[in-house]
């Protein structure tokens, strides 16, 4: 039975002051959400809690935990009784989380005292997150991301914290992974009485796990209280356009035209990396003014086949033909905004080039800018200059400087933190309707696509397992897997 | 520019500052009286601070301060030739074994391994002195043995940002090779590429001075720092300036070109 | 099988290493200058009978191919011809070489990793203050500094200076007067080699630092001893790497070092041969050095490779995030 209370609690990294007085009460046996989009401190103020900031940073404050005081900035020693013990931090990211070079068994015990260590039940402690016992002998490497975090929640166990955070602990993992993992983080909670925190940006997570929760941006907590109640009735601007930002789409009215012509057809196609078989005999089509969305876990082949549609991937059999009075231009936007512009070159110069290569006038270079609703301005800076969503606009006007037939998004929007993710998509949508083109878009998040699509595929392991309308597939799935996939993230706000 | 030097550490400016002088030493040594050394074999070594003689004289009555300075062309010729060549090599094999893949990496990967194994110091000494001829000689073996750094280097740069998604931005847009290199890949791997050129020089020095002071590839009693050093080290009593001062000068050179070449570590991480 | 496989490479790469080595060291009598009879004669007067017996001896009248696999296949044999200026067979003569050598680089290693090891790691704990500052002073002066260079200064200060050690020599073959003749060379080759390890011990570490599993570590109050030790041991593929190249330096220092200190060791015996145009003790001692050189690192880059759990075990799981 344990309480935290902090009041006035501020945290500088080198002077940069990135908590600006946080108060904040944890009343025994709840659970708390904290949400936030990344850099507005939710991070960082859970890891002051632990003293485990980065280098250079500090922390001052009133912080009791349990009626004891807990000095700020604190020692080694003063902390040795808080870190594990008091709090146990479940990371994020089970593919580093843990030790590379040790075995998993030997990790769990790594901070109990000799004695300890040789006594403690590793098999039990496995069980109790559902691993089995060999795990012990593994290395992290031989484990999938779901057994890492399952290892990773036993290490944290191992010490009987008294209460739990998990920051963002399901993020980096698929989501049927996620929900597992969720369950086992609320399961324990429920059985040891232990409070738990959860920090999360998923909208979803949080109305359906937490009980109260805490809004931070920019350091500050902007909004606090029940969750339902913050989720029905917000009061703070930011609150309300996070959760408007979070909310999925109901797309009523389709902006395609039922158009029988065919733009690309992709036939029969097989693809292999070594023994893994990334495309099974794939058969997808575009028509003209269609948007397609092809979804999966990562390991599906999506990415691949959007790859081999474009050319950057040759299927090793099979054929992909473009209609044949159109020209087949594809143009792609990636994933990830922070690579995929040319660091060494202006905004201005990236677009001239792509407008070179359609025959266009270096003039246009405006037009695409104003298109994409970036200042003119922003041309002559460089891409380090912007931000992640400005970067993922200029990515997008690149790609239509050609005015292609197809637009590939692969993943485009999953980097984007929530409110810029449905900017961007409102973008796409907006741009569809004004220029007119076919949209392939691969992703793995059910409500983005729901958004997007017309029609939708379902891929598994390579194979296309489910394809058709969007809404039927939405409203009335007929494989079993898509079902899985609807349900995990279906939890409606 | 300004700025850019205003923000150098102080480290960074004095080597520059440093660097400057030594480069005025390389292009005019007639600046500094150093184009023509007088001997005087009869008076012979004299301790530093003797009148008009301010390091002292060497063994031949040289002007130390003097015959250093000329020593720096000799000094350095040599390893700007051997990081300008190995650059010159890296860029060319690495960016096409780095771009093509397959077989075009394979076979120029496997000669980079190779060159790298061979022990450079060694075979360099070998070749200057058998073959004599030395000095040229020994810089197109370093120049040889030093490039499967540069070409390793930037194969595996050009391997690192292939795959990045501005580049296959470029691919889609059906860009040449030849512009996706220069334009694309180049600019960003220049400053890696960079590094390495000033390493290489500040190795090449101390390669180049090792021969010379082994008595390889210059002929005794001529102006060179590493052969200074072994021409002096019998009078390391009389005047250990005339030997110190070529060691000292080695060295200074070596820390400073480091040191900027580190700046652009730097510059790079942040 | 992995494993048999990566060990199979690497001891080709090393022998394909060694077999272009020796056509290189083989080819050096006929790269040098005029005839090579001339170069075998050595400082013996010359006249035309003499010139054809050695032509007859060396067969120097064959194949440039033919001469090579001969002398190949006698080198396998361990015959390596004599030396011009001893007549005595190469392989016999350099026994006392090779000892002052292998001891002076051994006793350079051992210091080297000491210090090396120990001041990257307290750099990169300490990054950022003026420890690391004069840690990363110390490591550049050492990387900027010729090995020779640093030995006529240290000769200069602590011989003839001070007069704590030795000037010129090895000693009398004892070992307290062995370890005092090697000290000053030694420590003026570990300055030169462990600057490397210095700086790539600190900068393996210091991708460590921020590393999560750290962090997890830490949050779950591990003690700070043991969470290092787990950073050097994922740090450990560059730093055992760079001991190979370390080695490689040493080797390569240790001639100038030698004949800065005038060790009677192979390095110091290269160079005089080197002068001498001793062309057959040039080649045997290139080929032991070379050897050397090269079958150290091929066991450091198969000791890298067992070091790491990933590598080692048979199935290569590929499980992270496709995209």
């Amino acid at each position: 039975m344990s309480s935290i209370n902090v009041s006035n609690l501020v945290v500088k990294i080198n002077d940069l002051e990135i908590l600006h007085g946080v108060d904040f009460f944890m009343p025994e046996n709840t659970v708390i959400g904290i949400v936030g989009e990344s850099g507005s401190g939710k991070t960082t103020f859970v890891r002051s809690l632990m003293g485990i900031l980065p280098a250079g940073g500090a922390a001052a404050g009133e912080y009791e935990i349990d009626g004891e005081n807990v000095p700020l900035p604190g020692d080694e020693k003063s902390w040795g009784n808080v870190r594990g013990k008091k709090l146990g931090l479940i990371m994020q990211d089970p593919f580093t989380a843990l030790d590379p070079r040790t075995k998993c068994g030997k990790q769990i015990t790594a901070p109990l005292p000799k004695g300890e260590a040789d006594t403690f039940d590793i098999s039990a402690a496995l069980s109790e997150v559902g691993l089995s016992p060999d795990v012990a002998n593994k290395y992290p490497f031989e484990l999938s991301g779901g057994m890492r975090q399952r290892v990773v929640i036993a290490a944290v166990l191992a010490l009987n914290p008294e209460i739990l955070v998990a920051d963002e602990a399901t993020s980096a993992l698929d989501v049927i992974i996620q929900e597992e993992i969720l369950d086992l983080i609320v399961n324990i909670h429920e059985k040891k009485n232990t409070p738990l925190i959860i920090i999360t940006h998923d909208l979803r997570i949080l109305s359906s796990r937490t009980k109260t929760v805490l809004v931070f941006k920019d350091g500050e907590i902007v909004e606090r209280g029940l969750t339902a109640e913050v989720i029905s009735d917000p009061q703070n601007p930011y609150t309300k356009e996070l959760l408007e930002a979070g909310k999925p789409g109901l797309r009523d009215v389709r902006l395609t035209f039922p158009n029988s012509k065919e733009l690309m057809k992709a036939e029969h196609l097989n693809k292999h990396f070594g023994a893994q078989q990334a495309l099974d005999d794939v058969n997808i089509d575009i028509f003209f003014d269609e948007s397609v969305a092809v979804v999966g876990e990562s390991g599906s082949g999506k990415t691949t086949l959007a790859r081999t549609i474009i050319g950057l991937e040759q299927a090793d059999s099979g054929t992909i033909t473009f209609a044949k009075d159109c020209p087949s231009s594809v143009q792609i936007v990636f994933q990830d905004p922070y690579s995929s512009l040319n660091p060494a070159m202006k905004i201005g110069s990236i677009l001239k080039e792509a407008l070179r290569t359609a025959g266009r006038p270096e003039s246009d270079v405006a037009e695409l800018l104003e298109m994409v609703e970036i200042p003119f301005d922003f041309a002559s800076r460089r891409p380090a200059q912007l931000s992640g969503g400005q970067r993922q606009r200029i990515a997008i006007a690149r790609a239509l400087a050609t005015k292609p037939n197809l637009l590939i998004c692969d993943e485009s929007v999953s980097a984007l933190d929530v409110i810029i993710q449905r900017k961007i998509i409102d973008l796409l949508i907006c741009l569809r309707e004004k220029e007119k083109f076919s949209m392939l878009f691969i992703s793995h998040d059910m409500n983005v696509v729901r958004e997007l699509a017309d029609r939708v595929y379902v891929m598994k392991d390579g194979k296309v397992v489910e394809g058709g309308d969007a809404n039927d597939v939405w409203n009335n799935p007929q494989n079993e897997y898509t079902v899985r996939l609807l349900n995990a993230r279906l939890t409606e706000i | 520019m300004k700025k850019f030097f205003l923000e150098l550490s102080l480290g960074s400016k004095i080597s520059l500052f440093i660097l400057v002088v030594i480069a005025l030493w390389l292009i005019f040594p007639a600046l500094f009286g150093a184009n023509h050394i007088p001997q005087d074999i009869i008076t012979g070594v004299q301790p530093p601070g003797t009148a008009g003689h301010l390091l002292g004289t060497d063994s031949l009555g040289r002007d130390v301060l003097k015959l250093t300075i000329a020593g720096t062309r000799s000094a350095l010729i040599g390893p700007l030739v051997i990081a300008t060549g190995s650059i010159i090599l890296g860029l060319l094999l690495g960016s096409l074994a780095g771009w093509y893949g397959g077989k075009v990496d394979w076979i120029i990967s496997r000669y980079a391994d190779i060159t790298l194994s061979m022990p450079t110091l060694l075979l360099a000494i070998v070749a200057a002195g058998i073959i004599g001829g030395g000095y040229w000689v020994s810089v197109l073996v370093m120049t040889i043995l030093y490039s499967p750094f540069d070409i390793r280097l930037v194969r595996s740069a050009v391997i690192g940002e292939k795959h990045k998604p501005y580049i296959e931005a470029g691919l889609v847009l059906k860009l040449k090779t030849i512009r996706i290199l220069a334009r694309h890949i180049f600019p960003n791997i220049a400053i890696v590429v960079m590094v390495n050129f000033f390493l290489n020089i500040a190795y090449g020095l101390m390669s180049m001075s090792s021969l010379s002071f082994l008595g390889l590839g210059v002929s005794p009693g001529s102006a060179d720092w590493g052969r200074q050093l072994a021409d002096s080290r019998g009078i390391l009593w009389g005047n250990p300036a005339a030997a110190l001062s070529a060691g000292i000068a080695i060295i200074i050179t070596a820390v400073a070109i480091n040191t900027i070449g580190n700046n652009f570590v730097q510059k790079k991480s942040l | 099988m992995a494993a048999a496989k990566f060990i199979a490479k690497r001891l080709a790469e090393f022998v394909v290493s060694i077999a272009v080595l020796s056509f290189v060291v083989f080819s050096l009598l006929f790269l040098s200058p005029g005839d090579p009879a001339r170069v075998l004669v050595g400082t013996k007067s010359v006249n035309p009978d003499l010139l054809a017996s050695i032509r007859a001896e060396y067969h120097l009248d064959d194949p440039f191919f033919s001469q090579y696999f001969r002398w190949l296949g006698n080198a396998l044999h361990g015959d390596f011809g004599q030396s011009i200026k001893t007549e005595v067979p190469v392989t016999e003569m350099i026994g006392p070489y090779l000892k002052i050598t292998v001891e002076l680089v051994l006793f350079s290693l051992i210091l080297a990793l000491i210090i090396g090891l120990l001041l990257g790691v307290i750099a990169a704990k300490r990054r950022g203050t003026k420890l690391d500052g004069a840690i990363n002073a110390f490591a550049l002066l050492g990387t900027s500094a010729p090995s020779f260079a640093v030995g006529l200064l240290l000769l200069y200060v602590f011989a003839y200076l001070l007069g704590w050690f030795p000037i010129y020599g090895s000693g009398d073959g004892g070992f307290l007067d062995t370890i005092n003749h090697l000290t000053l060379p030694a420590i003026s080759l570990t300055f030169v080699v462990c600057a490397m390890l210095i700086q790539i011990t600190r900068s393996s570490m210091l991708g460590q630092i921020d590393k999560d599993y750290a962090i997890f570590m830490q949050a779950r109050g591990v003690k700070p001893l043991r969470i290092t030790t787990a950073q050097l041991r994922n740090a450990s593929g560059p730093i055992l790497t760079s001991i190979g190249l370390l080695l490689a330096n040493l080797f390569g220092a240790t001639i100038l070092i030698e004949t800065t200190f005038a060790l009677p060791g192979l390095g110091n015996l290269l160079a005089s041969s080197v002068t001498m145009k001793d062309v057959p003790v040039v080649q045997f001692v290139t080929m032991v050095l070379a050897v050397m050189i090269c079958l150290s690192s091929a066991v450091v880059d198969i000791a890298v490779y067992f070091a790491d759990p990933q590598s080692r075990s048979f199935k290569r799981l590929k499980l992270g995030a496709e995209s």
